[in-house]
C-alpha cells in the first residue's frame, strides 16, 4: 500500500514529464528571443530590481508600515499573475497541436493536471517570497518601535504576525484555487482566448460585480430590519421574513469568500458591507473568516477534480456501439 | 501463416447525418507497409485516428496484436506511434529534451531514455541536431523529429498520416527511405497520401478510399492484375501511320490477342490486350518480324499506382 502511494507520489510529483513546462517558460522569458528579446530581459529584470530596492530601502530608511499596501500588492499581482500563466495549459496544447501526441502516451491525466500546476506553484510560491522581506521589515523595523506617554517602547505595526502568516496563507491558498480553476476552464475550452475570457469574467464577477450587489442589497436589508424590534431584526429569521434577507445574507456571505475583502479584514473589526451581526448571519451560514485558506484549498481540490475528470473523459471517452 | 497485427472489421464513423468512414475492413501483418490512398476529405485521417484510438467508432472492431482497441485504448497506445497531419512540437526546449520528455512520458526510467533519445536521433538521422531547438529546426527536420517521437518506446504499429507533406523532394526522399528501413525492421506502418509517386515506391499494400469508402485493398501487384487483366503491348511500326492499317489486322488474326487499337498520334502505335505471358510475347514479336513488319517499338505498357487510382475512383468528394 505505502509502496503504491510512493510510486504514485513520484509519478505525480517527482518524476512527472510534464514539469518540463518549467523549462520552457523560464527559458522564454529568460533566454531565448535573440538579442532583443534578451536586451527587453534586462530591462525588465533591472527595473523590477530598483524598484525592490527602493521599496527596501524606504522601508528601512522611513521606517514606514507599508504592510497593508504590500499585502494588497501582493494580492492584485498574484491575481492577475496566476490565469495569464495558466489560461493556456491545456487549450494551448490543442491549439499547438501536440495534445493528441500527449494523450498517446502514457501520461495520466492525474499526472498531466498536477504537471500543468507544478511550475505554477513554484511561481505562486516564488511572488510570495518576494515580498516576505519586505513584509518581514515593516513589521520588525526600528521605526515602528516609539516611546508612548508612559515612556513604554509600543509597537503599532498594522498587521500582528500570525496576521501575516494568516494573509500569506490567504494569498497562497486563493492563487492556488485561482490557478486550479484556469487550468478546469483550459480542459473545457478549445481555445486559450476562450479560456483568458472565462477567467476574466469570472474573476470581475466575483471581485467586482459581488461587492456591488453586497453593497445594494445589504444596504436595503438594512432599512427593511430597523422597523422590526432591534432585539431580533438582525437575526436571519427575520431577515428572511422581511423578502430580502437570502440575498443580503447570500451576497455577505459571498463578499466574505472574496480574498481583498479578507485582507481589509484582518485589520479591521468593523465590516464596510454589512453589521457586525449580519456578518454573524453570514458567518454562521457560510462558516468562513478564519477558515478562508481551507476553504480555497478545498476550491482547488475540486476545480483540479474538474481538471482531472475532464481530462479522463478526453482520454479515453466511451462509446456506444450502434 | 502469421496472425495478422492489426485487424480492423467494418470499421465506421458518423457525424451526425454526415458518413466519414463507411465499413473499412483493414488486415496488415508485421512488415506490412500500407498506403492509404484518397482525396483530401477521403476519410483517411478519421480511420487513422480512430485506429490511433483518439476517435471512437461509432460502430465496428479493430484489434491491434489482439487487444481490442476500442475497449482498452490504454493498453493498445503503446503499442502504436502515432504521426498526425498536422503536429506540433513545444518550442522552446532542445531537440534531445524533447524526445526524453516523450520517452519519460512512456515511463521509461532515467538510462532507458537516455539510451533510446541516441538511438532514435540515429535512426533518424538527427544525432548532429541533438542540442539544436525545436523551433530552430527545418519543416523536414521537424518531421523527422515527430517521427523520432513516434519511436521512443518502439511502437509495433506507425500510423502516419501524410508524413511528406509540405517537404522539399530532398527531405521526402529522406523520410521515404526512412519509412522503408522502418518496414525492413518489421514494423507495421499505416502511411497515408494524396501524392501516389510517394508511396508506390515503398508500399507493399495499398487502400484507396473515396467518399468515406475503402474502394479496393491489397498488394499492389494483385490489384493491378484484377484492374488490368490483360497485358498492354504498345508497338510501333517504322513506317508510322501509314504501316499501323496492316500491323492492326495481323495482331487481330493472332492467338492471345484480345484487341487491337491504333492509337492516336502520327507515329502508327498499335494497343494491343495480350492475355497471354512473357513466352508468348516474345513469340508475338517474333512472328511480327517473320510476317516482314518493320518495328521500332514493342513494349509493355505497365499500369501504375497513378493510373490504378484514376480507374478506381470518380474524382466525387464528400
Amino acid at each position: 500500500m505505502n509502496t503504491g502511494n510512493s510510486t504514485l507520489l513520484r509519478a505525480l510529483f517527482q518524476d512527472n514529464p510534464m514539469a518540463l513546462e518549467g523549462t520552457r517558460v523560464w527559458r522564454r522569458f529568460l533566454r531565448t528571443g535573440g538579442e532583443t528579446g534578451r536586451a527587453v530581459n534586462v530591462v525588465v529584470i533591472g527595473l523590477f530590481s530598483i524598484l525592490y530596492l527602493w521599496l527596501l530601502g524606504t522601508i528601512l530608511h522611513y521606517g514606514e508600515d507599508w504592510s497593508g499596501g504590500l499585502l494588497y500588492l501582493e494580492a492584485i499581482l498574484l491575481t492577475l499573475a496566476v490565469p495569464a500563466s495558466m489560461y493556456a495549459a491545456v487549450s494551448g496544447e490543442r491549439e499547438r497541436l501536440t495534445w493528441d501526441s500527449l494523450l498517446m502516451t502514457r501520461l495520466s491525466p492525474g499526472q498531466i493536471v498536477i504537471g500543468k500546476l507544478l511550475w505554477r506553484v513554484a511561481f505562486i510560491g516564488g511572488i510570495l517570497l518576494l515580498f516576505l522581506p519586505l513584509l518581514l521589515l515593516c513589521h520588525f523595523m526600528p521605526g515602528h518601535a516609539r516611546p508612548d506617554s508612559t515612556g513604554y517602547v509600543v509597537r503599532d505595526a498594522d498587521y500582528t504576525l500570525a496576521q501575516m502568516g494568516y494573509a500569506q496563507a490567504l494569498l497562497f491558498s486563493w492563487a492556488l484555487a485561482l490557478a486550479s480553476f484556469c487550468l478546469w476552464v483550459s480542459t473545457k475550452t478549445k481555445r486559450s482566448i476562450t479560456t483568458l475570457a472565462v477567467a476574466t469574467v469570472s474573476l470581475l464577477s466575483f471581485l467586482v460585480l459581488v461587492p456591488m450587489l453586497t453593497a445594494l442589497f445589504g444596504g436595503k436589508c438594512e432599512l427593511l430590519a430597523r422597523d422590526h424590534d432591534y432585539s431580533t431584526s438582525y437575526s436571519y429569521q427575520a431577515r428572511l421574513e422581511s423578502g430580502y434577507a437570502p440575498l443580503a445574507v447570500l451576497s455577505t456571505g459571498l463578499i466574505h469568500l472574496n480574498p481583498f475583502y479578507q485582507l481589509y479584514s484582518l485589520s479591521y473589526e468593523d465590516d464596510l458591507f454589512s453589521t457586525s451581526s449580519l456578518k454573524q448571519d453570514a458567518w454562521r451560514i457560510w462558516g468562513l473568516n478564519d477558515v478562508m485558506p481551507l476553504i480555497y484549498f478545498g476550491a482547488s481540490g475540486l476545480f483540479l477534480l474538474g481538471a482531472w475528470r475532464t481530462l479522463q473523459t478526453l482520454e479515453a471517452p466511451r462509446r456506444t456501439l450502434g | 501463416m502469421n496472425t495478422p497485427l492489426l485487424q480492423a472489421e467494418i470499421l465506421r464513423k458518423t457525424y451526425g447525418p454526415l458518413v466519414a468512414v463507411e465499413g473499412i475492413s483493414l488486415e496488415l501483418h508485421p512488415g506490412d507497409i500500407f498506403g492509404f490512398i484518397g482525396p483530401n476529405g477521403a476519410g483517411k485521417t478519421t480511420t487513422i485516428k480512430m485506429l490511433a484510438t483518439l476517435l471512437q467508432p461509432t460502430s465496428g472492431t479493430a484489434t491491434i496484436d489482439g487487444i481490442d482497441l476500442i475497449r482498452y485504448p490504454r493498453e493498445v497506445r503503446p503499442l502504436i506511434g502515432y504521426m498526425p497531419d498536422a503536429f506540433g512540437v513545444y518550442d522552446d526546449v532542445k531537440v534531445w529534451e524533447y524526445l526524453d520528455f516523450f520517452a519519460a512520458a512512456y515511463r521509461q526510467s532515467r538510462d532507458e531514455r537516455t539510451a533510446t533519445v541516441d538511438r532514435v536521433l540515429e535512426l533518424t538521422d538527427l544525432t548532429e541536431k541533438r542540442d539544436a531547438f525545436v523551433q530552430g529546426l527545418s519543416r523536414g527536420m521537424q518531421q523527422r523529429l515527430c517521427l523520432a517521437k513516434c519511436l521512443v518506446h518502439d511502437p509495433k504499429v506507425l500510423l502516419l498520416d501524410e508524413p511528406a507533406s509540405g517537404l522539399d523532394p530532398r527531405a521526402r526522399i529522406v523520410i521515404k527511405e526512412l519509412i522503408t528501413r522502418l518496414g525492413q525492421m518489421g514494423k507495421t506502418i499505416i502511411v497515408s497520401s494524396h501524392i501516389l509517386p510517394e508511396l508506390s515506391d515503398f508500399c507493399n499494400r495499398i487502400g484507396i478510399m473515396e467518399r468515406s469508402h475503402l474502394l479496393i485493398s491489397g498488394d499492389v501487384e494483385t490489384i493491378i492484375r484484377q484492374l488490368q487483366p490483360t497485358r498492354q503491348l504498345l508497338i510501333t511500326p517504322l513506317k508510322g501511320v501509314g504501316a499501323s492499317g496492316p500491323l492492326r489486322e495481323d495482331l487481330e488474326a493472332m492467338p492471345q490477342v484480345e484487341k487491337a487499337t491504333v492509337e492516336n498520334g502520327d507515329d502508327g502505335t498499335v494497343r494491343v490486350a495480350f492475355t497471354g505471358g512473357l513466352s508468348e510475347q516474345a513469340a508475338l514479336l517474333r512472328t511480327l518480324i517473320e510476317r516482314g513488319h518493320a518495328l521500332c517499338s514493342f513494349t509493355e505498357s505497365a499500369m501504375d499506382l497513378e493510373d490504378v487510382f484514376l480507374r478506381v475512383t470518380t474524382g466525387r468528394v464528400n
